[in-house]
Formats: structure tokens, C-alpha cells, sequence
């Protein structure tokens, strides 16, 4: 694969390097080039270089399982000997969605129904030196940790983690972040929050009931003892995975785990040959992270990628300006990203097996969730309409363009 | 900023009308709106739907666009108006923006609207559009700007042949109010501190079949790429009356009479509707990057013509 990036001044794509992590081990041909004009920078999308990576690979594999007549989830599965991918390939294989999916361009009429399958993988980072301290506050478990919250739940996680390891109720818990305190805390990025954080808070929980003598599971009458060692303080940090890291050294605090997360998206499109638009009407998502420490808000994590992988196929695009460079997609007008209309409803899997090596079984997937979407999008429109989409956003008069050189 | 108390008054306050600020407000932060605000949201007078004698409508300025298809008496007369008002902008901005906001609002042009740009219409001398990016510009250029009028009421009052009561000109046909888009200063005729007091509809006529196509990439939220009102009355079989109006394609809604003349006294079949809809196609005069609009406009003709033909029984 070789990729020419063009973000302004921004240099550094990383595109084609993705390319070494997924389908075997084989040696491959990754090359990135960056071409650097005057231009404002361009700055990433979730999971930095992975949604055009995967709307390039997965619409060639999906070229291929086209040429040769191959199901293009079976190609997949004889590619990529990962078991936690593979489990995800079975589900989406199964399902009805996916089974009942026409032969590609063989739909009829002005709207045009089509299902698209695309995989991705990605790195699992942690910050291994986040602490989360406890605290015994007028009856009541004060957890705090130097993170910001996204909306995506860390207080949540952090809740959970002592919930499960106390068995103490979490009405009686207050969770603090957003500020910066003594003990370090890891970023909100790289989809390192929830495995940095949850397996910290189970190791001060877990010191917590070392101090007081408690055994795993006990029956405890919180309210008593959290007013009779009013001040107690503990610190838990995350502990090391077994077998340690897959990179000795860490970089600011970022450690690379060993293994690579899962994702894949089933997505149906419906698109008007008329007006040449493509609507998004139910995307599948498997996910392969292991433990799901919070399921809610995990799956709204996930919805939450759909819609933005979505926008990224149909919508997003940055305009300048030919002449002068000036940027012309300065407001949420002009800059277009989906709307609540354009939301598919989405049914979200969780394949939580095979990360047994690392404290509390679960990585992040922030980025995996959004990664292949855009992808699954192109093949879904390939296979409705029988033409690929190759740029993106498959803007109308892009779409009504294909159609007529078909 | 001031409040109005009265429509005529505001002239003398000297400032930029503000109703549902839907467009004001944004276009402070883009510095393209800087002098003081006369705020006329509280202005009771241009408020409400009054109804004549002869069965007319006449909507106050202030009227929320979502009324114009949520008030059942209203649809019913109009249902080309409401159709076009149900499907504009998300029901947030339609609960706020007024008819009268929604036909005096300024060009959505990015270059308009980007505080770093210059333009005739921000007071310059040329239209960087031209030479630059104008894949949401017009099809059928009338003049220097080629910025599409951003008024979808626009399109549904002109295929009413409504007109407009203003403060100072007083009774205005809604075709003299937008001009003929080759002022590229302006997208309408109102005065320094003029204001739009009320839309007076015609009378009613119970046998219209009416349809509103909108051709946009998003489902809501969208700016129209093209879209068309469609009015039409069908006698024996035939079409007896077609009226068509069109925006997103030029710096004014257009009436396309050549259209409508290739529908009258023709039978009331999807053939008549598609191809009187290919006779648009000749008027446009594309720009390097929207040539995809001559088949949007011609589809959203297509579209909206045979949506007013009784359904066909399977």
C-alpha cells in the first residue's frame, strides 16, 4: 500500500503503516508519503490514520471477494489467523443481514438496498503508571483520579471497579476528576482510559480491604465501617500486565499491550439513484476488546463511532479555498456532519474472550468502534449499486456520477 | 439593543431587525452582522394567521415556520406551503425561525459568511466564489454573485404568486420582492430598516395537489441543493394549471413558466411530468462544479411533478 497524505502543513500520516497489523505477518509493501503545502494543518480523526486505511483496504479485499466469487467474510477469516477477530467473522457471518444480502448490483428501481462488511484491528495502549486514590469522607467512599471525562463514562468505570471489587453500593461512592491532583492519571486519548483506569481502582480497592482485613466477597456493613475509619486514605495503581508490555519503555506515561484489539461493521445502505443520496439504515458492530466494564456506555461509545464513521463516508470534507488556502468550512453549516435523522440504528456485539493477560480482561475501543465504519459504507454502496465509491464523502453528485459511468 | 414596540418605529431605531435570530445571531459571530440589534420578537402585530373574507390567508411575519404545517386549517388550504415548511431546516430551527426571518436572511455563501472574505455582498467588488470553490453555487447564473438564495419559503410563496406587506413600500409581489438576482449587493428589495409586516396568500383553491421536493445530502439540517414547489389541478385527465417554482439553483427563486406550459392541457401521466421537467435543463448554465444540479433540478422536478398525479392503482 502506498498513501499520499495532504494535511497542509501537518506532516506525519501514518496510513499505510496500519497495514503491517492486520491480515498475518507476511512481509508487505507500506509506504506513506506526506505532501506538505501552505495550507492549514490537517488534524486526526478518531483513531489517527485508520478510517482511510480501512476505506482503502477493506474496499480492495472487497474487491477481490468480488473478482474471485468469494464471500467476502470467509476471505477474511482465512487471512487473519486472530481467534478474537475470527469469533467476530462468525457472528457477522450469521447474521440475517449478511445472509440474506443480494448478489452486488443486482438491486433494481430508483432506491437501491445494499450490505457492506469491513474489518479493522487496532493498537492496544495503556498508561501503566495511573493511580486512583480512595478516601473515607463523613460515610461515604470519595475515588479520585487526574482524568477528564470525555462523556464516555469514566466516572462510571471507576464505579464499577469498586462496586464489583467491594461489594460495597455505588450510592455510597463519589467519584472526582477533571482536575489535575498529586498522583498522575492517564489522558483521555489512544483509547487508553478505561483499561488504565478500572484495573487501578480494583487495585486500591483491593489494598482497601487489605488495610481493613476484609476478605474478597465478605459481607461488610459499608455505612459502619466507612464512618468508624472516617480519613483512611489508599492509593491503587495499575498494575503490570502478565507477561509485561509488548514495548519495554514507555513513552510519557503511553505503554503498546500486547495484542491488537477487534472490530467489524455489517452496515445496510439504501441509496436514491435520483438524488444520489446514500442513507445508512443499520450498521452491526462486533467488537473484540474483552471485558466491557461498563456495557451502557460502551455501547453508546459505539453508536457514537457509527454516526461519526457515517458522517466521515457521506458528509465530512473540509473545503478551502483554491486561490488564497482560506478555510471555507468554518461553522457546523458548512462543515457537515451527520444529524440525529441520519443515525442508523445500530445493534452492538461484545466478544469479551482473549484478553486474559491483561488486570481486569479488557482494552479500550474508543477506536476500533470507528475505524472500519466509513469502509463498510463503500462496500455497502458497491453492493447496491455495483460501483465503488473511491472518494470520499460519497457526496451526491459523486454518487450520481458512478451511477452513470456504470 | 432595543425593543421595538411597533413595526413602523423600528425604522427610526435605527439597527438590524432581529426575530428569531436564527440567521442575526450567527452571523455575529462571523462579523457579518456588527451595529446594534432592534430585537422584534415581541411585536404582537406581525403575529398570527388572519383570514379574509374571500378565504385568504394572510400570516403575520412573526408566524414559526413550524405553524405554517402544523396548523391543520392552514395545511389544508395551502398544502404546497406546508409540505415545503415541514421539510426545511430541523423542527428546533423551525420553532423559532418566522416566515419573515426566513425571507430575509443573508446568503449562506461561505465566502459570505467567513469573517477573513470579501464579496459584494459583504460590501466588496468581485465574487471569490466564481474562481474558487462554488460546488453548492447556482446552476442558472443572473449576475455577479452566484450564491443560491438560501429562502426555501421563497420557493412555496412564489409558486403562490404571494406578496408582501412592508413597512415602507407597502403591498409588494413576493416575484418584485426578490428581484431578478442580478443586484449582486442584495438578495431582496426591502429599505434600510424596512420590515416585512405579513404574507398575504391568494384564495384557497380545493382541487391544488401539491408537492415539495428537496434534493440535500444530510436527511435535515441541510441546505437545499435543489428543491422545488410543485402546484397543480387536474380536470378529466388532464392537467389544468401547473405552477412551479425552484431554489438552490440560482440567486433567486425561479418560476419555470416554460415548464408549466409543456404540463397544461397535456395528460396527467408521469410521461407528461418527466418530460416537462427536461425542458429545465436547458435554462441552466452550469458553473465548472455544479453541473450535477442540472440532474438534480430536473429529478426534483420529475420528482415533485408526478407526486401531484393521482396514485395509480396497482
Amino acid at each position: 500500500m502506498r498513501t499520499t497524505a495532504d494535511g497542509g502543513i501537518a506532516v506525519g500520516s501514518n496510513v499505510a503503516e496500519l497495514g503491517a497489523f492486520l491480515y498475518g505477518w507476511r512481509p508487505k509493501l507500506l509506504c506513506d508519503y506526506d505532501v506538505v503545502s501552505n495550507t492549514s494543518p490537517g488534524t486526526p480523526f478518531r483513531g489517527p490514520g485508520g478510517p482511510p486505511f480501512a476505506w482503502a483496504l477493506e474496499q480492495a479485499v472487497d474487491e477481490i471477494a468480488e473478482r474471485t466469487q468469494t464471500d467476502a467474510i470467509t476471505l477474511r477469516r482465512r487471512w487473519d489467523r486472530s481467534p478474537k477477530r475470527r469469533a467476530l467473522y462468525d457472528w457477522a457471518a450469521a447474521l440475517p443481514l449478511w445472509r440474506q444480502r443480494a448478489r452486488s448490483g443486482s438491486s433494481v428501481g430508483r432506491f437501491l438496498h445494499g450490505v457492506g462488511f469491513s474489518a479493522s484491528s487496532w493498537f492496544y495502549f495503556v498508561d501503566s503508571d495511573t493511580c486512583v486514590t480512595l478516601h473515607f469522607q463523613r460515610g461515604r467512599l470519595v475515588a479520585s483520579a487526574s482524568v477528564q471525562d470525555m462523556g464516555t463514562g469514566s466516572r462510571s468505570v471507576l464505579a464499577v471497579a469498586l462496586e464489583q471489587e467491594l461489594g460495597l453500593d455505588r450510592s455510597l461512592i463519589d467519584v472526582r476528576i477533571g482536575r489535575s491532583g498529586p498522583t498522575h492519571g492517564p489522558t483521555s486519548g489512544g483509547s487508553r482510559t478505561t483499561t488504565s483506569l478500572a484495573p487501578a481502582a480494583s487495585a486500591a480497592a483491593a489494598r482497601l480491604r487489605r488495610e481493613l482485613g476484609l476478605r474478597h466477597g465478605a459481607a461488610v456493613d459499608w455505612p459502619a465501617v466507612l464512618t468508624a475509619y472516617d480519613g483512611l486514605e489508599v492509593e491503587g495503581r495499575r498494575p503490570a500486565d502478565r507477561y509485561g508490555f509488548l514495548l519495554p519503555v514507555s513513552l510519557n506515561h503511553l505503554r503498546v499491550g500486547r495484542g491488537l484489539s477487534g472490530a467489524v461493521h455489517v452496515t445496510e445502505v439504501e441509496v436514491d439513484t435520483l438524488f444520489g443520496t446514500t442513507r445508512v439504515l443499520r450498521v452491526f458492530v462486533g467488537i473484540a476488546v474483552g471485558r466491557i466494564w461498563a456495557p451502557d456506555l460502551a455501547r453508546n461509545q459505539v453508536e457514537g463511532a457509527v454516526v461519526q464513521g457515517l458522517g466521515y463516508a457521506l458528509y465530512e470534507e473540509r473545503h478551502l479555498d483554491p486561490s488564497s488556502g482560506l478555510t471555507l468550512t468554518t461553522n457546523m453549516d458548512d462543515y457537515r456532519i451527520p444529524g440525529i435523522a441520519d443515525t442508523p440504528e445500530t445493534t452492538v456485539h461484545f466478544e469479551e474472550a482473549g484478553w486474559g493477560h491483561v488486570p481486569g480482561g479488557g482494552v479500550g475501543l474508543g477506536e476500533v468502534a470507528t475505524l472500519g465504519m466509513a469502509a463498510s459504507v463503500g462496500n455497502a454502496i458497491y453492493n447496491a449499486t455495483g460501483w465503488r465509491p473511491l472518494d470520499l464523502p460519497v457526496r451526491p453528485d459523486r454518487l450520481l456520477e458512478g451511477l452513470r459511468s456504470r | 439593543m432595543t425593543f421595538a414596540t411597533s413595526a413602523r418605529d423600528t425604522a427610526l431605531l435605527g439597527g438590524e431587525a432581529r426575530a428569531g435570530g436564527t440567521d442575526v445571531q450567527e452571523r455575529r459571530r462571523s462579523g457579518r452582522s456588527s451595529g446594534p440589534i432592534v430585537d422584534i420578537s415581541r411585536l404582537d402585530e406581525l403575529r398570527g394567521i388572519a383570514w379574509q373574507p374571500d378565504g385568504s390567508a394572510t400570516l403575520g411575519a412573526l408566524t414559526a415556520i413550524e405553524t405554517l404545517w402544523r396548523d391543520p386549517v392552514l395545511a389544508a388550504a395551502y398544502p404546497a406551503l406546508a409540505q415545503t415548511s415541514g421539510a426545511l431546516a430541523t423542527p428546533q430551527i423551525r420553532a423559532v425561525g418566522t416566515i419573515g426571518g426566513n425571507l430575509a436572511q443573508h446568503t449562506r455563501c461561505w465566502y459570505y459568511r467567513n469573517p477573513a472574505g470579501s464579496c459584494y455582498r459583504s460590501g466588496g467588488s468581485s465574487c471569490p466564489a466564481r474562481d474558487g470553490d462554488h460546488h453548492f453555487h447556482v446552476v442558472i447564473d443572473l449576475g455577479p454573485c452566484i450564491a443560491p438564495h438560501p429562502s426555501t419559503l421563497a420557493v412555496a410563496l412564489l409558486a403562490y404568486d404571494a406578496s408582501l406587506e412592508l413597512t415602507q413600500q407597502g403591498s409588494v409581489p413576493i416575484e418584485a420582492f426578490l428581484g431578478d438576482g442580478t443586484d449582486p449587493r442584495r438578495a431582496d428589495t426591502l429599505r434600510q430598516g424596512e420590515l416585512i409586516v405579513a404574507v398575504n396568500l391568494p384564495t384557497p383553491d380545493r382541487e391544488e395537489r401539491a408537492a415539495y421536493s428537496r434534493a440535500s445530502s444530510r436527511r435535515l439540517a441541510d441546505w437545499a441543493l435543489v428543491e422545488c414547489v410543485a402546484r397543480m389541478t387536474i380536470r378529466h385527465g388532464y392537467i389544468d394549471t401547473a405552477t412551479l417554482a425552484v431554489g438552490g439553483v440560482a440567486a433567486v427563486p425561479l418560476r419555470l413558466r416554460e415548464v408549466e406550459a409543456q404540463l397544461v392541457s397535456r395528460p396527467a401521466t408521469a410521461e407528461t411530468c418527466h418530460q416537462a421537467a427536461a425542458v429545465a435543463a436547458r435554462r441552466c448554465r452550469p458553473l465548472p462544479q455544479t453541473g450535477y444540479k442540472v440532474d438534480l433540478l430536473v429529478a426534483t422536478l420529475g420528482d415533485a411533478l408526478t407526486r401531484c398525479l393521482p396514485a395509480v392503482r396497482a
